[in-house]
């Protein structure tokens, strides 16, 4: 097991469409805190840390500075990367790797409630070309949405799946996204995974560090990452960077095939359907049967750039003393032009 | 001449207007409270005793949780560090350029670990030092809006050397 | 067992205050092309990107996404990093640990900045937590002089000491073609009399603000032996923080917690004792005159309350024993983004023996460090011999 990387230990907040009662650092070190307990270390054990958010939706330059301290990163490093918290785990795995040993918090937070997500997404178009037009995210998904042409029913239906199992939201039916207002034709306002705040974290640590711990360890046999093109210039109802991405993880683990449990993170029902069927892995049924996403992704209520590694932390759960193989996926940027995909094996 | 009429490269302004609400959460809703009612500076204290301001849920030097531990420190101060600026800044929360010069330093409350960043009452640097008793001026109540700028300034203590 | 890691390639722009004459991606693509170039390669021969600038800064969300065409990245594997001053060797190091775990191959770093595009003094503002700090900044200068009042206080160093590291800085910014601010004829007494920003900084006390990009190819083992006819190993890549707020390390500069921490752990793994024989070279990340005299002290260059003492005995001139920011540093290039990569790609190009104009005569290790968010640290010990 030397030079691996095992998670035995995870922690995730409430998730919720405000978190007035913890400002971010707070929100961080709830998950944080968890996380530890799970695991059975403290604070003390913590080799190093990497951490997951993004400065426009945190409203701050270096949003990492709030988490920091809380992580245990004091006099240590802390690596903070600028994307999906599924990259981040990624990056902690090459960390410990090359360290061979050592324990890491994998910390990533946001409080989508506390900006105004129209001009997040206008600071993401092209500030030439685009912006002028003050275009939003949800314009080019109805883009997206027309092209690709699933109907009203599936989309819904996608949206209904994922929320069934929210331990945060209430369910939601096919009828009520259906019955949303249209935003930007064809999509209907619920078709857009909800706003939340929320943090999770994730302990990693080596095959000997696991072992003593004696918890249950779910090792991360590999990931991969491609970033795609900038919106105008790609072929919206193609998924090919996210199969680049997904067969690179899968090299990276040595697996010939996709597991059972695949996680997709998704804020938008179309694009969940589009990334299930470029995987091979069915249409709405499958969503619907638990085959994939059962964890729900996005639309169970998990925050933007928490989501990819809240997926991991569901993925893990399942995985505990089996065998048994897991995928789990995050996104980055407007329409998901970054993809990161975790491979996760039961040890 | 603008530079459309000549072949320079054109530069295009733009303005992008951020407004964030952020939550105040637990420790700052406690410590904001105090201050702007009651002008009490309260920090957290960690289980090996060191007195954090702004008050935190862990110790970073300990890499103990605070577990909620309040003390109160202050109004008394002292300096730990100074400057006067004389370069114009505009002041982030009213977006209007800050009058030069001002006094500014880096603030020890007595019984505190941890100094903060705060505006000083005198623009002569040879009156400032390290060491130097200063005292918080408070704004009125009715401008207190509960933030660190409801302390106005630092002044230095009279009389002190 | 990690791999071997080496810097083999370097290339940066022509910095400047303001580089209207190129949009931001086309400025990136300048220190990319004369990266690649340098050794025959294109962007095809690179297995994965580390990006790192400050997206507020520019205004720009998701911008390494943005510039994926511009830059031909689309459909690479691309990491986006962003943690203030030091994010330039932050990409660095990252670069560092995805090649020597053995998950990627070859790393091409870029760090960036157009600081003319955006109003640098209120986002320097968005790094203060929004809670606790925001409501009475002074932005970076304001912050630097009280913490430089404190490192006065503790050593005893004098604006005239100061001083000579401004003008060393200036004149070495002749030698490098690359530089921003290139002052030959400029003197201790000029620095003294320029304009007070904030007391006891001068304008010359401080560095500028530039629009630039930097570009560093990483590679493995064998790999960067035929990349490179003189690769740059890493002997070293430590990351120190300090804790959460601004003025929670007592006496900020002059014991700079993190650097006296950094230097502390990369000297041990390098097996250095004494770095001023056993370096070569050192770039380090002054934002302002004073900075360096105390990071003298803080990376055992001299003795603590030492650091003006060492400007004026001539170590850290380029015919001294260990000369500092021979590229003229921060002092006279300032990127924010890139600037801690260009400490690392100046240190890489010493030890390549490549830093045409301004080459320290046969290095054999090279120190580079970062300075940004709290007080962090990134330092890098790079060296001919590969461990």
């Amino acid at each position: 097991m030397s030079g691996d990387a095992f998670i035995v230990g995870f922690g995730e907040t409430r998730h919720a469409p405000t978190r007035d009662d913890a400002n971010t650092t707070e929100l961080a070190y709830e998950a944080v805190s968890a996380a530890l307990a799970d695991a059975g270390v403290t604070l003390h054990d913590v080799t190093a840390v990497v951490s997951a958010s993004l400065d426009f939706w945190e409203g701050r330059t270096i949003s990492s500075m709030a988490v920091n301290e809380i992580a245990g990163a004091t006099f240590k490093s802390e690596s903070k990367i600028s994307a999906d918290s599924a990259q981040a785990l990624a990056y902690a795995t090459a960390r410990l790797k090359t360290d061979g040993e050592g324990l890491i918090v994998v910390v990533t937070h946001c409080k989508e409630s506390q900006a105004d997500p129209h001009i997040i997404d206008l600071a993401g178009f092209d500030p030439y070309y685009h912006r002028a037009l003050d275009p939003d995210e949800t314009v080019i998904a109805g883009f997206q949405a027309a092209q690709l042409g699933y109907s009203l029913d599936e989309r819904s239906r996608v949206v209904a799946a994922g929320r069934k199992n929210s331990p945060w939201l209430a369910p939601l039916s096919a009828a009520d996204v259906a019955a949303s207002p249209e935003t930007s034709s064809p999509l209907h306002a619920l078709e857009r995974a909800p706003r939340m705040d929320g943090a999770c974290a994730v302990i990693l640590t080596d095959g000997a560090t696991a072992k003593r711990l004696g918890r249950p360890a779910v090792r991360v046999a590999g990931s991969g990452t491609t970033t795609g093109s900038y919106w105008l210039d790609r072929d919206l109802t193609s998924a090919n960077d996210l199969t680049v991405a997904f067969s690179r993880a899968l090299e990276s683990a040595g697996w010939s095939d996709a597991p059972d449990h695949v996680e997709l993170t998704t804020p938008y029902a179309h694009q969940a359907l589009l990334f299930a069927r470029a995987l091979g892995t069915g249409g709405v049924e499958a969503f619907e049967d638990g085959t994939i996403s059962p964890a729900g992704g996005q639309f169970a209520g998990r925050p933007g750039v928490v989501a990819g590694l809240s997926g991991v932390i569901y993925a893990v759960k399942a995985l505990q003393g089996t065998s048994n193989r897991a995928l789990c996926h995050g996104t980055t940027g407007l329409l998901a032009q970054s993809h990161h995909v975790i491979c996760l094996e039961g040890a | 001449m603008s530079s459309w009429d000549t072949d320079e490269p054109l530069r295009l302004p733009q303005q992008i207007t951020l407004n964030y609400r952020f939550a105040g959460g637990h420790h700052a809703s406690k410590f904001f409270r105090a201050l702007r009612g009651e002008q009490k500076i309260l920090a957290t204290k960690c289980p090996n005793g060191h007195v954090l301001l702004p008050p935190r849920p862990v110790c970073g030097l300990c890499n103990l949780p605070t577990n909620d531990n309040w003390v109160e420190v202050g109004p008394g101060a002292s300096l730990a560090g100074y400057t006067v600026v004389y370069v114009p800044f505009i002041d982030p929360m009213t977006g209007v350029k800050r009058p030069v010069p001002y006094g500014f330093g880096l603030v020890r409350f007595d019984g505190c670990d941890t100094n903060v960043y705060h505006l000083i009452d005198e623009t002569d640097p040879a009156k400032l030092r390290i060491g130097l008793p200063v005292e918080p001026v408070w704004k009125d109540e009715s401008e207190r809006t509960g933030s660190f700028a409801d302390i106005r300034w630092f002044k230095p203590v009279e009389g002190a050397e | 067992m990690s791999r071997a890691v080496a810097g083999v390639a370097v290339g940066q722009t022509h910095h400047a205050s303001r580089r209207t004459d190129v949009s931001m991606p086309e400025m990136i693509r300048e220190a990319i092309d004369r990266c690649l170039d340098s050794r025959g390669l294109r962007i095809k021969d690179v297995d994965a990107f580390v990006l790192g600038n400050m997206e507020m800064f520019e205004g720009i969300n998701y911008v390494e996404q943005w510039m994926s065409d511009a830059l031909g990245l689309a459909g690479k594997q691309v990491w986006k990093l962003n943690n203030g001053g030091t994010v330039g060797a932050s990409t660095a190091i990252t670069a560092y640990n995805l090649i020597a775990s053995g998950y990627h191959d070859r790393v091409l770093c870029v760090g960036f900045e157009k600081q003319s595009e955006g109003s640098t003094q209120s986002a320097i503002t968005t790094v203060g937590d929004p809670i606790w700090e925001r409501a009475v900044m002074a932005g970076a200068i304001g912050n630097f002089a009280a913490m430089t009042s404190v490192y006065v206080n503790e050593s005893g160093a004098t604006a005239e000491q100061a001083a000579k590291v401004a003008v060393k800085a200036r004149r070495n910014a002749c030698n490098n073609e690359y530089a921003h601010l290139k002052l030959p004829n400029i003197t201790v007494q000029e620095v003294l009399d320029s304009d007070m920003l904030a007391y006891p900084v001068r304008k010359l006390d401080m560095c500028p603000s530039s629009d630039g990009a930097a570009a560093v190819l990483f590679a493995a083992e064998d790999d960067a032996k035929k990349l490179s006819p003189r690769p740059a190993w890493v002997h070293a890549a430590v990351v120190a923080h300090d804790q959460q707020y601004m003025g929670d390390s007592p006496k900020r500069l002059a014991e700079m917690r993190s650097l006296i921490e950094a230097r502390t752990k990369a000297y041990k793994i390098a097996g250095i004792t004494d770095p001023v024989k056993e370096l070569d070279v050192a770039e380090v990340y002054e934002p302002a005159s004073y900075a360096e005299l105390a990071m003298y002290e803080c990376l055992a260059f001299c003795p603590k309350g030492g650091g003006g003492a060492h400007i004026d005995a001539g170590v850290s001139e380029m015919d001294g024993e260990l000369p500092v920011n021979p590229s003229g540093g921060v002092l006279s290039t300032n990127p924010v983004g890139a600037t801690a990569l260009i400490r690392v790609a100046e240190a890489t190009l010493q030890t390549m023996n490549e830093a045409t104009g301004h080459q320290v005569p046969n290095v054999r290790r090279a120190l580079a460090t970062g300075y940004g968010g709290n007080a962090w640290t990134d330092l890098m010990i790079l060296g001919t011999e590969r461990l």
